[in-house]
Order: structure tokens, then sequence, then C-alpha cells
């Protein structure tokens, strides 16, 4: 899995480089527009990962740049602008996501998984850790061959945490994943733990072999047993 | 002090300087006819001394008349022989036929005629000073209540066409809001003051606008400025709560940095959001159905509903949507509903009304009644929630207002009542 990360900010830059490492992703860097250009014309990749405002030029351009030359890499714009009319113009101009800063890693990660996903023509929508089984489009979970029935939360739940299984999802990012802005902190870490509660119960009573591991409170990984 | 209207009070001073004046000219006229009556009445005694004289110089001597009563002179002889001039003088002289006493003018002349002396005195009778003053005050009445009405009527209507300007630019200045970039439209005309008058007006509301402009531009900007070191922040302690060396001490404290960071970021999020609004950046417009909306949002607060045992009832006679942003109407209702459920209390209610052109909402709480122009302010808050800043009443009436709906707040038998009226345009 190749990825370029186009970023003019250097502490940043450092910590996506260090998220996709621990993902295993391949890594590419480039910190200005035209280091970004000469790169998407001389490799491929399955994901971009772009800041619109580069020193040198705006990243908008670079999309159109990869029309010019047909390339369909998967992109994902990272934008400190939380603008309406940005989002739409990149989309229009073939961003597959637009994400807005700051984001958490864990649903960066989720996105950049989403996205290689829709770039591999054909691929059943199915993720699976272990013995567990998750059907994205059905939202269907199973249990080597029985499904168990998740609520709407629990599924999103053990999908997240799946998608980011390489890595300790902060409870405030999991928290925000699930309601998004409609909670506040104090209360949604109350209704997060009742939910993975109910969800381990699930998990434990069809034996499935993976465990939520709560990792000194700060957040949770999901581990194979 | 209670206002007066600027015509009220100037014509109340000229109304006085009118009065002042006409009674100064009432004097003065008196004076002067005063003086013109005396004046050709000595000439007509001056003559008619003349002609007695030219008479009496023909006559044998003797006096042509005893006293007044039948004629207007009288003359008796005097002895020795005294010069002084002619000294004319007022007098009253008791009228028998009427009872009266009348005011005549008399002449006292010492002339000598066929070498004696004699003190001749000619009367008549002169026009009276109550006459004068009568004739007088009458005209200058007349004159005054003439005046008064020309001028009451001609300054009413100069007034209206002079002021005209005037009312128009406050007209504008009442309904100007210096979040519109709407300019004013002044009409200040040839006069000279309101020309300049509307200058400064169209010069303060000007700067006052750029002011408000560059405000939300700043708070903007500085908010957009702050999301990539929120960024890299957030990044480094994600990372770090993967480090497997991490003990629990220091990951206790990285949780407390996240959820600063995280407060930080969603605070920065709701006031690029406000900003946003105020600039008008969601125009797109679409049917929202209102009845699927509230029920999407209401499962976002399942847990707090179970959480405190609240009662939910809906009450919705039909399908009902209105023609809006999406996003704002999502925004609009989310905030309040969000505020319903968590200013709620143990075992409490909600209750959510959805009618052809409103939505009410009114919830049970310990809180005490807010007051009616501070719940709709800014960082206004009532609870000690430290995730709540007190501003998603703000976005409310920001989204309301915007749309040019009607909102309003009311606490009622222990119920919060918010209540949005969608336009009749809807």
């Amino acid at each position: 899995m190749k990825i370029l990360i186009v970023e003019d900010e250097i502490d940043l830059l450092t910590s996506l480089i260090a998220f996709s490492e621990k993902e295993n992703y391949h890594t590419d860097t480039a910190k200005t527009y035209s280091e970004a250009s000469e790169r998407i014309s001389l490799y491929n990749y399955d994901c971009i990962l772009l800041d619109i405002n580069l020193p040198d030029g705006n990243g908008l351009q670079l999309l159109e740049h990869l029309k010019e030359i047909n390339k369909s890499d998967g992109v994902i714009i990272i934008s400190a602008r939380h603008s309406l009319d940005d989002k739409i113009k990149g989309l229009n101009l073939g961003a597959d996501d637009y994400l807005t800063k700051p984001f958490h890693f864990s649903e960066l990660n989720a996105r950049i998984q989403a996205v290689i996903r829709r770039k591999k023509f054909d691929a059943p929508n199915i993720v699976s850790f272990s013995d567990v089984t998750i059907d994205l489009n059905s939202h269907s979970v199973r249990v080597r061959e029985n499904l168990i029935n998740l609520t709407k939360k629990e599924f999103d739940i053990l999908q997240h945490l799946v998608a980011n299984k390489n890595r300790v999802v902060s409870k405030t990012s999991l928290a925000e994943y699930i309601w998004g802005d409609h909670v506040d902190n104090a209360a949604s870490f109350d209704f997060l733990f009742v939910h993975l509660k109910n969800l381990k119960k699930k998990l434990k009573q069809s034996q499935a072999s993976i465990e939520i591991k709560n990792i000194y409170g700060v957040g949770y990984q999901i581990i194979p047993l | 002090m209670k206002s007066i209207k600027l015509l009220t009070l100037t014509s109340r001073w000229y109304l006085l300087i009118f009065l002042a004046l006409t009674l100064f000219f009432f004097a003065a006229f008196f004076v002067s006819i005063q003086r013109e009556v005396r004046h050709s009445t000595n000439e007509i005694l001056h003559n008619r001394k003349a002609h007695i004289l030219e008479k009496f110089g023909k006559s044998d001597g003797t006096l042509p008349s005893e006293n007044f009563g039948y004629s207007d002179f009288q003359m008796t002889l005097l002895t020795g022989n005294p010069s002084r001039a002619d000294r004319y003088i007022d007098t009253l002289i008791f009228e028998t036929v009427d009872q009266h006493l009348d005011e005549f003018r008399k002449l006292n002349s010492i002339v000598q005629v066929n070498g004696k002396s004699y003190l001749l005195e000619i009367i008549i009778a002169k026009l009276e000073t109550h006459e004068i003053v009568e004739s007088v005050a009458k005209s200058l009445i007349v004159v005054f209540i003439i005046m008064t009405a020309i001028f009451y009527f001609s300054l009413r209507y100069f007034s209206r066409k002079l002021w005209a300007p005037f009312y128009n630019t406050l007209q504008q200045l009442n309904a100007f809001e210096v979040d519109q970039s709407k300019e004013l439209e002044l009409t200040p005309g040839r006069i000279e003051e309101f020309v300049a008058l509307d200058k400064s007006i169209k010069d303060l509301t000007e700067r006052t606008q750029k002011t408000f402009i560059n405000q939300k531009q700043f708070i903007e900007n500085a908010s957009h400025e702050m999301q990539t070191p929120l960024a890299i922040t957030q990044s480094k302690l994600e990372l770090l709560i993967g480090d497997p060396n991490l003990t629990q001490h220091q990951s206790e404290i990285v949780q407390t940095l996240i959820n600063s960071t995280q407060r930080l970021a969603r605070l920065n999020k709701t006031l690029l959001l406000l900003s946003k609004i105020e600039n008008q950046q969601f125009l797109e417009k679409e049917n929202v159905n209102l009845k699927v909306l509230v029920t999407e949002i209401l499962s976002y607060f399942e847990e707090q509903q179970e959480n405190l045992k609240i009662k939910v009832t809906r009450e919705e006679s039909n399908e009902v949507s209105v023609v809006a942003n999406r996003v704002l109407v999502d925004l609009l209702l989310t905030n309040l509903i969000k505020n319903a459920f968590f200013h709620n209390q143990n075992n409490g209610n909600v209750h959510i009304k959805l009618s052809d052109n409103r939505f009410s909402i009114s919830n049970t709480s310990s809180i005490e009644a807010i007051p009616a122009e501070k719940i709709f302010q800014r960082f206004f808050k009532q609870s000690t929630n430290k995730d709540s800043w007190g501003l998603g009443l703000a976005i409310v009436k920001k989204i309301c207002d915007l749309n040019q709906w009607g909102i309003s707040y009311s606490k009622n038998e222990g119920l919060h009542s918010f209540v949005v009226v969608f336009s009749e345009k809807n």
C-alpha cells in the first residue's frame, strides 16, 4: 500500500509519517506543490493525503494535474480551512474525501481504508479480523459462521476498532466517531462505556477470539486472542 | 426630561417674540400717534387764536364771550403788563350733558389788544387717549392673529418639506443593521446641514460595518490559524497513547491533554461555524422534512434519555417540511434538542410539537427561568457543565435571524419552552 503525504507543516508531517508507518503503508512525502507534482507524475499511489495550502501553490491544482495525466489515485484533502466551497471544489475535481484539521488518526485511517476499498474494483466490502468478519454493506457481523446481533452503535464501535487494529483508539475519537458533535465529552465517555460493555459481552458469548482492551482508560485497542 | 418637537419649540419661541414685538409696536404707535394728535391740535389752537385776535382787534373792545359754556374761548383782562410765551395744556372739563369729564386741549396765551393785556384761553376737544389705545390695539391684534396664522401654517408646510430628508435618514438608521452589508440609501437633497449630517452618518455606518467585517474576518482567520497547531498537538498526543512504554500515570496526563485539546478544537469549530453562518456561507436551500430530521437527531440522544429516564413525547399533525439550508436546519434542531436533554433532570420530560409552520420543544429542568434577553447571548451559560460554552443558543438565534424565523423562550410551570416559527413564505 503506497501513500503520498503532501503537507508543508513539518510537525504535522512527522506525525503523519509515524502514523502511516505504523499502518505499514509505504510512505512518500512532499512539502511543496512542485515536489508533489513531480512525485505523482513518476509514481502511482493508492492514496494521497493532500494539504490544500502549500507554499508554492494550491493543492486543488494538483487534482487538476492528476486528471490531466489520467491518474486515478485516491485523494483525501486535509485542510485547515473549514470551507464548504473548498470541499465542493475538491470533490468536484476528483478528490475522494475531505478532512478538516484537527482530525483523529483513527478517523483518517478509516477514511484511507474506505478510499482504498473503493478504488479496488469488485472487492467485497468485507473486513475481517481474527475469526470475526464484518460486512460493511449489510452491516452484519459474523464470528466464524455465526451471525451476531449488534446495535448500530456497537457495530460502529467494532468496525472502527477493527479498522484501527494497529493503534490505540482514544476514547475521545471513538466518541466523536459515533456521536459527532451531538454530545459533550464527559457524558459521552459514560455512554461509550455502556456500549463497549455490551459489545464485549456479546463477543464473549459468541466465543470470538478477539478482545477489546482498555488501555489505561485512555483508549481502546482490539487485539486477537 | 420630556422631549419636544423642534417645530413646536421654535414655534413657541417665535410666538413669544411676536407677542413682544406686538407689544412694543403697540407702545410705539401709541406714543407716536399721541404726539401727532397733540401736535395737530396745538396747530388748530394756534390758528384759532389768530382768528380770534383778528376779530377782536376790529371790534369795539368788549370781550366776545364770558366763558367756555358758549364758546371755545374766553378772554380775561389782566392788570399790569405781564408777558409770557403761549402754553398748551391738557385739561378736563365737566360736560353737563352726559355728566362726564371730557378731555380737552387748552391754549393759554397772553395777548395785547389795543394796548391792554388779556389772558386768552382757547379749548378744543381732543381725541381721547383710551380711544387711541383701543384703535391701535384693535388693529395690532388683527395683525398679530393674521401673522401667527400665516406663520403657523407656512411653518408646518415648509417644515414638512424641509425635514423630509431628515426623517428619511432617521428611518434608514432605524432599519440599519451592522451585520448586513446593505448600504444606507440617503437622499439629503440640497440642504447643507442635512448633506453634512448624512455624510457623517454614512461615514460612521461604513466605518462600523468595516470594523464589524474585520472583526468577523478576524475571528474566522484566528480560528483557521488555530486549526493547524491543534492538529499537530492532537496528532502527537494520539501517537503518544500508542506508545507501549507509557506508564499508567503518564497515560492519565495524556488523557487530560487530549480532552483539553478536544475541547479547544470543538470551541474553535463552533466559533468558525458561527462566523460561517454570519458570513452567509450556507446558501443552498432544499425541502427538509422536519419529522424525519427530528427522529434522526433524537437517535443521538438515546443514551442521555435512558440515563436520566427522560420521557419523550412527540406531537406531529402531518408531514412538516421547510425550505431552507439542510445543514442549518439540522444545527438549529440539534441545538434545541440537545439543550432539552442536557439541561434535563431525572425522570424528566421532553415534549416536541411539530405543526404547520412551527417547531416547539419543552423540557423539565431544575434551572430557574432565564431572562429572555440573555438566553441567546454568546457565552451566556447557566449550567456548570464545563463542556458547554453557551454558544448553542447563540447559533440557534443566528440561524433564525438569518432565515427571518421567529424564536421565543418561555418558562411555565417548571417547563422551559422554545418555539421556532418558520416564516409564512415557507
